[in-house]
């Protein structure tokens, strides 16, 4: 792992701290952990090779055991470098040791299963397989921020009354990204959603997207141990990206 | 779908949201909505300065351009530049005012000058232009149906203008129909560049798609884009890159169209584009306007002529003009704006162009490019024609010498001058070959369009091609036919396409058979990619008829021991081992041996002497008598230790096949032993310790 990697995302460090600080595995803090993290370790279990069911089983094991069952918030240490490393390094340990057994999972009882909602499990999407098995853990996460995000600011306007706010976003910015096709034109929306014009429509898309701005920033500022750095991670995580990007 | 689900996008797209968190932050986090920084921007109907704004002529992403009212001194209308709220960060006002310095300095007739300039009430800079009342230079030729010469005339005006800026150390970056406007003048046609340089200052051109991603600065327009300027190396760009855009604009004004079609272009995002940009030739302007169809009617009507005199137009000469201007090499263009103008009045005066078709250099570099398969086909041709001369030419040397030396013993004389005769006849037959196949080549294939101008996508269309053009080329040049055939043969073999290869190795083996008969040695040489070819596809009976043939002529015309008949009898017995024939591999490979020891000494064969003990060995491995092989692998790997040394590749691979073969006749103590004397970092030598081989 190069320098940049290395330094991305000291994310969820706080997270830990708290979690040491209360010294109890079974709070809702350490569920946090759980929800962030299971998606993108699944995504490197897959893009490691292994298929959909023992991709799971893999997840699973590797929540139970460690990270339950084996104290690693105990051993994090966050002045060793990143979680993520530190994540990735157990879970490779994790599974050689299972690949090793051959077992893996299958002497959990039911009953002490992770609680992980694998029914949304991402479907590894053509992207994703593109990526090697790194870069699709980052990808998850990053993902999965964005959505978090994107969740909160969506409830924020429907609350509030606003849809049409989030309609224009939706529609105008996020599609596009998503779906990778041109926007729809301003004029057509004004038209579905009864906006009174274009420039309106135009108003009320920079108005979510600094919506967005600060939700996003607030996320971010969550996942790391002062406020100070939100700037210093947000700009490592998007050097990350052009980094992968040029592979 | 949840409407907040990210998953699956493009990570670059994941990228550009989170970098909405990175953009300078607008007041503080939760300012309340739609209140935003528009209502900062002016309005038409409001005033900058002692300007009063009339209407929004354009806008970008960072600047807006209105037309404005000047009351004082002089009542006029202007142009009013402006960046807008939020986009006024020290980079872009930095460059906004390079820019404005610039403009201010140039003052050209056909370019919109900078009358004006200053702040607005909330800090932003503005600058205040010429406002030039015109269409863009297409639509305002194509409007006014103005023919060739008037284009080239008001192109050459735009070359002077581009020209006088560069010579004040200014490159516009973003020259496209959209940024020269035209107007009438006293009922004369003035074109004026705006947005000069301006486009760098802020950011997007305001009329027209300029692609400009967000941090990687790629500026200028993609159709009209230098390859150097695509590649963003943006202190790399110079006048050179304006030239190319030139070239870009004077096609458009010929043609009515892109060299590049837009749709396609951009299709594909950026790395697309620049590989196009950079890989991608245009079609001559007189091709592409062939390939429009029925809309090269109107182009031409348009420009008030037919079809047909339009494409005379271009043929003549002057397609060379944009082509030359659109080079992807700069250093292949005009030198400078005024240089492409100089050249339009040559045209114009029908005087010698500076641009010319394509050199034959540069024909051959592109179809080098473009088809190398078939290069390498070539290549095999012009070594083979040139070991042929080599051969055939010092055969009539050493014959004449033998004249000379004759002539003082008259007895020989008679029979040395026959000789002589016969090796001037043999010499003189290869150079009429020679030249055939130059011919072929140089004026059928590399002066074929098809082969500069066709499609990319199918590696194989190159070879087609030239199968197509074989066709009754050779009537009085058979054995040049032969050779291209054989090296297409063989090309279609490397590429596995056996089957595509048999009709030419077999002609090209009926054509030796016919002009030199069956008892030729390259006759006899031409059956060898020909049966490996049937090999290649099973037919071994085929392989094996064709190659006993061949023995049995080797056998007779050359006697037994010669060097052609251990490689056949080698060809023939591997055969044998491909068809499951073991006894019959056997039999010949053992008398194959046999004789290469006893007629050839292996110092003279070794190579053919290894390939053929190594046959045996294949064989007897496929029976699964390691007994008999392992021997014969072990005496193999002596010779070639002896003759080669330890650590050569050949030997160090046949010590590799010795311990595979001890392995799987579980003999691991045997397998040891040999591989101590594999190094253990794994590296060779491929130099022979023995140059003498």
């Amino acid at each position: 792992m190069g320098g940049l990697r290395q330094k991305f995302l000291t994310t969820h460090w706080s997270l830990v701290e708290d979690i040491k600080k209360q010294g109890d595995k079974e709070s809702a803090l350490i569920g946090l952990l759980l929800e962030r993290y299971w998606k993108p370790v699944y995504c490197y279990l897959r893009c490691k090779g292994h298929d959909n069911e023992r991709g799971k089983d893999l997840t699973q094991g590797f929540f139970h055991e460690v990270v339950l069952g084996r104290n690693l918030i105990d051993r994090a240490d966050a002045s060793k470098g990143s979680f993520r490393s530190f994540l990735l390094h157990a879970l490779n340990h994790y599974v050689t040791d299972e690949q090793r057994k051959d077992h893996a999972c299958k002497r959990i009882p039911k009953e002490k299963l992770v609680p992980l909602d694998f029914v949304g499990a991402p479907e590894l999407h053509e992207v994703v397989d593109q990526l090697n098995p790194e870069e699709s853990f980052n990808y998850a996460w990053k993902a999965d921020l964005l959505e978090r995000t994107l969740s909160t600011v969506k409830e924020c306007y429907i609350k509030q009354g606003m849809e049409n706010h989030w309609n224009v976003f939706r529609e105008r910015l996020l599609q596009p990204l998503r779906e990778n096709q041109e926007p729809r034109p301003l004029r057509q929306m004004c038209r579905q959603y009864n906006i009174k014009d274009e420039a309106t429509a135009s108003h009320m898309l920079e108005t979510v997207k600094r919506r967005f701005q600060s939700v996003l920033r607030e996320q971010v500022r969550h996942t790391v141990l002062t406020g100070q750095v939100v700037e210093e991670e947000l700009k490592e995580i998007l050097k990350f990206f052009e980094k992968q990007s040029e592979i | 779908m949840d409407d907040t689900s990210i998953f699956g996008a493009r990570p670059d797209h994941l990228d550009q949201l989170l970098r909405l968190a990175l953009e300078p932050p607008e007041g503080e986090h939760d300012a309340p909505p739609t209140v935003s920084l528009d209502s900062l921007q002016e309005k038409p109907g409001g005033r900058i300065d002692k300007y009063k704004l009339l209407q929004i002529l354009g806008e970008g992403g960072m600047g807006i351009v209105y037309l404005a009212q000047q009351e004082e001194p002089i009542r006029r209308q202007v142009a009013l530049k402006v960046i807008k709220p939020g986009m006024d960060s020290k980079r872009v006002i930095a460059r906004f005012e390079a820019e404005k310095q610039a403009l201010a300095l140039m003052q050209h007739p056909h370019i919109a000058g900078v009358y004006d300039a200053g702040m607005t009430l909330t800090g932003r800079p503005y600058f205040v232009m010429e406002y030039v009342k015109g269409m863009p230079i297409t639509d305002y030729c194509d409007h006014h149906k103005c023919t060739i010469e008037e284009r080239l005339g008001l192109f050459v005006q735009v070359c002077q203008a581009v020209q006088h800026a560069h010579q004040k150390g200014i490159i516009h970056r973003d020259i496209k129909p959209s940024n020269i406007l035209v107007s009438l003048q006293d009922d004369k046609a003035v074109p004026k560049i705006i947005d000069f340089g301006v486009a760098r200052a802020i950011g997007k051109s305001l009329t027209e798609r300029t692609l400009a991603t967000e941090d990687t600065q790629l500026l200028g327009t993609p159709e009209y884009m230098s390859p150097e300027q695509a590649d963003m190396a943006a202190e790399d760009v110079d006048t050179r890159s304006d030239v190319y855009s030139l070239g870009v604009l004077l096609y458009v004004l010929l043609t009515g169209v892109l060299p590049f079609d837009s749709d396609t272009l951009r299709s594909g995002g950026i790395d697309h584009m620049r590989q196009v940009i950079h890989e991608t030739d245009p079609k001559t302007p007189s091709t592409r306007l062939t390939s429009l169809g029925d809309e090269a009617a109107k182009v031409a009507g348009r420009r008030g002529t037919e079809i047909s005199t339009l494409a005379k137009h271009l043929k003549n000469e002057l397609e060379w003009i944009p082509l030359k201007a659109m080079r992807k090499e700069r250093s292949e263009r005009y030198r400078s704006a005024s240089e492409l103008a100089d050249d339009i009045e040559n045209y114009l005066k029908g005087e010698p162009l500076i641009a010319g078709p394509p050199t034959s250099l540069y024909r051959l570099k592109k179809f080098v490019r473009r088809n190398a398969l078939l290069s390498t086909a070539i290549l095999t041709v012009a070594v083979t024609l040139f070991l042929g001369l080599a051969a055939t030419t010092a055969m009539y040397f050493r014959a004449e010498r033998l004249r000379v030396k004759a002539q003082q013993a008259s007895q020989q004389a008679q029979q040395a001058a026959e000789k002589e005769t016969t090796a001037r006849a043999e010499a003189e037959r290869f150079w009429a070959q020679a030249e055939a196949a130059s011919k072929f080549l140089v004026k059928d294939i590399l002066g074929k369009e098809a082969f500069v101008e066709g499609p990319d996508s199918d590696p194989y269309y190159s070879l087609y091609l030239v199968t197509e053009e074989l066709e009754g080329k050779f009537v009085h040049g058979p054995l040049a036919e032969s050779i291209i055939r054989e090296a297409l043969g063989e090309k279609y073999m490397d590429v596995g396409k056996p089957e595509l290869a048999i009709p030419h190795l077999e002609r090209a083996y009926q054509i030796c058979l016919h002009t030199l008969g069956p008892d030729h040695k390259r006759t006899i040489q031409s059956t060898r990619p020909l049966g490996w070819s049937y090999v290649a596809l099973g037919r071994y009976d085929d392989a094996l008829r064709l190659w006993n043939e061949q023995l049995e002529m080797i056998q007779k015309v050359y006697g037994e021991g010669h060097r052609l008949e251990v490689l056949f009898m080698n060809n023939i017995g591997n055969t044998y081992t491909w068809a499951g024939k073991y006894e019959e591999a056997e039999e010949i490979l053992v008398k194959a041996l046999e004789i290469n020891e006893r007629a050839l000494g292996w110092t003279h064969f070794f190579e053919i002497g290894c390939r053929n003990l190594k046959n045996l060995v294949q064989k007897y491995l496929a029976q699964g008598h390691y007994d008999k092989a392992a021997p014969l692998l072990q005496g193999v790997v002596e010779r070639q230790i002896l003759r080669l040394g330890e650590t050569h590749r050949k030997t160090q691979e046949s010590i590799t096949d010795l311990i595979n073969l001890y392995e799987a006749w579980n003999k691991p103590e045997e397998a040891e032993k040999w591989r101590a004397k594999l190094p253990a970092d794994g590296t060779t030598n491929g130099q022979s310790q023995n140059t003498s081989e």
